[in-house]
């Protein structure tokens, strides 16, 4: 054996159990505390002023909104993230419209989180509307565990212990992984946001709750196929059980699908029947319209008052006839 | 099993540390036991039926071992039953690795379109089966014993060298697992093992990594790309190796060491070489070893014995002229290089690699032998200190020149795609900022050049991992930069600033291994 490098070892450590004993100590020592520190990191106020992921801040807002009282609430996926206007409803309606912000992977990990701690600080709005896309109603069983991180990050910071908890029971390597890639993820973002200088916590208050998309790229042409992954999604449970669970007497709730690409099999989506969430079939869009980030429903800019102004021709019937809305 | 993954850092690395320390209460068998069920643990975790492989490579060995252990007195049984050792090894790697491509060359050669899909190869055949043919020769020759089969299975799996080397000798590992000691963890020698696995897990993770992709995108263009962008590729692809392989060294020498078990050093950096024969000295040196001692030897032997038999000279004179030369040193090293070239793959480029630094090795040592002859035996450097840095500086860089056009070939995917790449290093092409920037964003362009700037400063202005645990003895062999001086600040010392720095480096490594990436040498 390496005798030699032992004979070494006692002529360099004059105490060489302790010292090696320290030495591995501290070693491990830091990598733990740092990572620990990541936990209590995000949940410090101020988080998703100076870190938070990409769309930290945006979903932040939805929990910090008080006082807000808004009539109308938009809940859903980044559909109605990216392709609603709030301002451009409340001035159409005449009544104030917030948008709760959140994006199919959030939800997989926060479902309705957002909704309850608004309804917590707030006091009940008129109308509820739920806005997915079509292949998003299920969005629960959301199968790309690459783009929970942000419903990862909101539970940590705005979940209890609880929620938590019974996150780990279905996902156990997600909070164990947290830390790690909250590091991974918060400066990287945090550079960018300073590099364009964007006060992405002021922007998306300023909107109630919109986002605009940065260039995604391409647009879709009219040879387009929605891929069957999300086509074949035909399971419409979460959205099923949101309306059930928030329709009151005071509130009246509204299922709203969003619109589809006018693509090739663009039919298999909007022929589909939503009576059982009682919800329209999604109107169908110019191709161009939308981008090619492999969504298949953020629109681009110039469509958005398009679909804002669809959604306020179906909110107003279910606002001028009081409660009701959907009865799935 | 990666090393850069979670799975191998929290759950296979402390399993197997804890078993060793059971196990050694008990006996050295149970310890030698433990460590090569958990080293087919790691083998299986790749992909199980693999396994198998594996498994009959070993038992295939190690019965030919006992024949020709047995037939000892017998020189030409024992000689029989190495050479159907060597065929069945060489077989079975010619088959996983060639024998498809090999096929599909002919048949695109005899103008079908029939192709065989490729053949998986096994993780590290290449490796455990140099390994085992080593240890036939030896054996044959009497300069081994037949072990028994644990040590034996050990020795091949050990899971620190299993996957991409170093190349272990049955001289060096045997002894170490069958010394009568406490097989127990020894905290010097896990300090060390574990504060040098985290020095190569940084490079691999946090340097390597860094500049796979910009190497990955050069690489991908088939087309002529602008200068800047094709040296951008090459020096990229040569800082994520010279990491990547560095990297994956340093963590199974220290892994090794975890455990008590010195490995021959594999990697010490080969950029700052002054000559080609130093860069193969410092490049995989167990496989440089490997192929001097089994190719190049017995080649250089049968050269001389046959001319002796011709009546021609064997001396150092005889080979300074052109004849002796050309058959003792050429001949030979340009034959060990192109089977150097074609045991990293089956492809044209690879042929093309192994032939360029057949080439590189042989101009080398010509210049070797024209210098000797012109300045007599006592070569005494006369020139002032900065004459002779600027001379060392200019030979670190004709050599790493030289390596980085032979890279060219070691990543290209076939002849034509390195000569193109080469072709756009050398031709300037494009408009000025097209030549500045690649005709990519100003931001990326610099951002690529301040990492180039750091990768560079690190491999030429660093000490190496080894200098930095000098004073542990990290590897088996000593290396003429033992006698070097390393400046006292930079030696690792089990000391609370380097515990703050290695942790540290270890949680950065941490966060990027999310999604862990394979170490290059696992394709050979």
């Amino acid at each position: 054996m390496n005798a030699q490098s032992h004979e070494a070892e006692s002529a360099e450590m004059p105490e060489p159990r302790r010292v090696l004993r320290r030495y591995l100590l501290w070693l491990l020592a830091v990598p733990v505390f740092v990572y620990c520190f990541g936990f209590a990191l995000v949940r410090m106020p101020g988080f998703e002023r100076w870190g938070g992921s990409l769309y930290g801040p945006s979903l932040d807002f939805g929990f910090g909104a008080s006082g807000v009282n808004a009539d109308v609430v938009i809940f859903g996926d980044s559909s109605a993230l990216y392709d609603l206007r709030p301002l451009e409803m409340s001035a159409a309606l005449g009544v104030k419209t917030i948008n709760l912000p959140n994006t199919a992977g959030s939800l997989a990990v926060t479902d309705d989180m957002a909704l309850r701690d608004y309804l917590g600080r707030n006091t009940p709005p008129r109308l509820i509307v739920f806005y997915f896309s079509a292949w998003n109603l299920d969005y629960l069983r959301y199968e790309d565990m690459h783009l929970i991180y942000e419903g990862e990050e909101m539970l940590a910071r705005h979940g209890s212990f609880s929620e938590i908890l019974s996150f780990a029971k279905r996902h156990p390597d997600g909070p164990l992984l947290f830390p790690l890639e909250m590091y991974s993820v918060t400066p990287k973002a945090g550079v960018m946001a300073a590099v364009r200088r964007q006060d992405r916590v002021s922007a998306i208050a300023a909107s109630m709750g919109h986002m605009d998309a940065a260039s995604r790229g391409q647009h879709l042409d009219s040879s387009c196929v929605i891929s069957s992954n999300l086509a074949g999604r035909l399971n419409m449970d979460s959205a099923r059980s949101l309306a059930l669970r928030y329709r009151s007497a005071q509130t009246a709730v509204l299922i709203f699908i969003a619109p589809v690409p006018e693509c090739r099999n663009a039919s298999q989506v909007a022929g589909r029947s939503y009576a059982a969430i009682s919800a329209a079939p999604p109107k169908l869009m110019q191709a161009s319209s939308f981008w090619d980030d492999g969504f298949y429903t953020h629109l681009d800019p110039s469509a958005i008052s398009e679909a804002t102004a669809d959604l306020v021709e179906a909110v107003r019937p279910a606002l001028d006839g009081g409660s009701g809305g959907s009865k799935p | 099993m990666l090393f850069n993954s979670y799975l191998f850092l929290f759950v296979f690395l402390p399993v197997t540390l804890v078993g060793y320390q059971i196990a050694g209460h008990f006996h050295r068998k149970a310890v030698v036991a433990w460590l090569g069920l958990m080293s087919l643990v790691f083998y299986a975790c790749w992909h199980p039926e693999f396994l198998v492989e594996l498994l009959v490579s070993v038992a295939v060995n190690y019965t030919v071992a006992g024949l020709i252990s047995r037939n000892i007195a017998n020189p030409f049984a024992s000689r029989a039953w190495l050479w159907t050792g060597i065929c069945l090894n060489l077989g079975a790697l010619g088959y996983f690795k060639y024998f498809v491509r090999v096929l599909n060359f002919a048949s695109s050669a005899a103008g079908s379109s029939r192709h065989w899909a490729d053949i998986v190869l096994p993780l590290g055949i290449s490796f455990f089966t140099f390994t085992q043919i080593a240890y036939l020769v030896d054996l044959q020759q009497g300069v081994a014993t037949l072990q028994d089969i644990s040590s034996y299975v050990l020795f091949v799996t050990f899971f620190p060298h299993l996957i991409a080397g170093p190349i272990l000798h049955h001289k060096e590992m045997m002894p170490q697992f069958q010394q009568s000691r406490r097989y127990q963890l020894r905290l010097s020698d896990v300090a060390v093992g574990l504060s040098w696995f985290i020095m190569g897990l940084g490079k691999k993770v946090l340097l390597a990594d860094t500049f796979s992709e910009t190497a990955k995108s050069a690489f991908a263009v088939h087309g002529p790309l602008p200068a800047i962008l094709a040296w951008r590729g090459a020096l990229c692809y040569a800082l994520q190796l010279y990491f990547d392989f560095s990297g994956y060294s340093d963590m199974a020498l220290g892994l090794a060491r975890m455990f008590s078990i010195d490995f021959p050093l594999n990697f010490s950096s080969p950029y700052k070489s002054k000559n080609i024969i130093d860069f193969w000295q410092r490049w995989h040196i167990t496989l440089s070893s490997y192929i001097t001692t089994y190719l190049f030897t017995p080649i250089q032997i049968w050269i001389s014995a046959r001319r002796q038999r011709m009546g021609r000279k064997v001396s150092r004179k005889a080979l300074a002229t052109p004849e002796g030369f050309v058959s003792m040193v050429a001949f030979p090293t340009l034959v060990t290089m192109f089977i150097a070239g074609i045991w990293h793959g089956a492809g044209l480029q690879f042929i093309v690699f192994g032939v360029l630094h057949g080439s590189y090795l042989t101009v080398n040592h010509a210049w070797r032998i024209v210098r000797h002859n012109r300045m007599g035996a006592a070569m005494v450097d006369v020139r002032g200190p900065l004459a002779r840095a600027v001379g060392h500086g200019s030979s670190v860089a004709l050599t790493f020149f030289c390596v980085l056009l032979s890279l060219v070939f070691f990543r290209a995917s076939s002849c034509g795609h390195a000569l193109s790449m080469i072709r756009g290093m050398l031709l300037a092409r494009g408009g000025l900022s097209t030549w500045m920037f690649g005709g990519e964003t100003r931001g990326k362009a610099v951002l690529d050049l301040l990492c180039m700037v750091g990768g560079f400063a690190i491999v030429w202005g660093m000490p190496n991992t080894q200098q930095i645990l000098g004073r542990f003895k990290p590897a088996l062999q000593v290396t003429g930069w033992d006698k070097e001086e390393t400046p006292v600040h930079v030696l690792w010392s089990p000391r609370v600033g380097w515990a703050f720095t290695i942790g540290a480096i270890f949680f950065l490594a941490l966060v990027h291994i999310q999604d862990p990436s394979t170490f290059l040498y696992f394709q050979f």
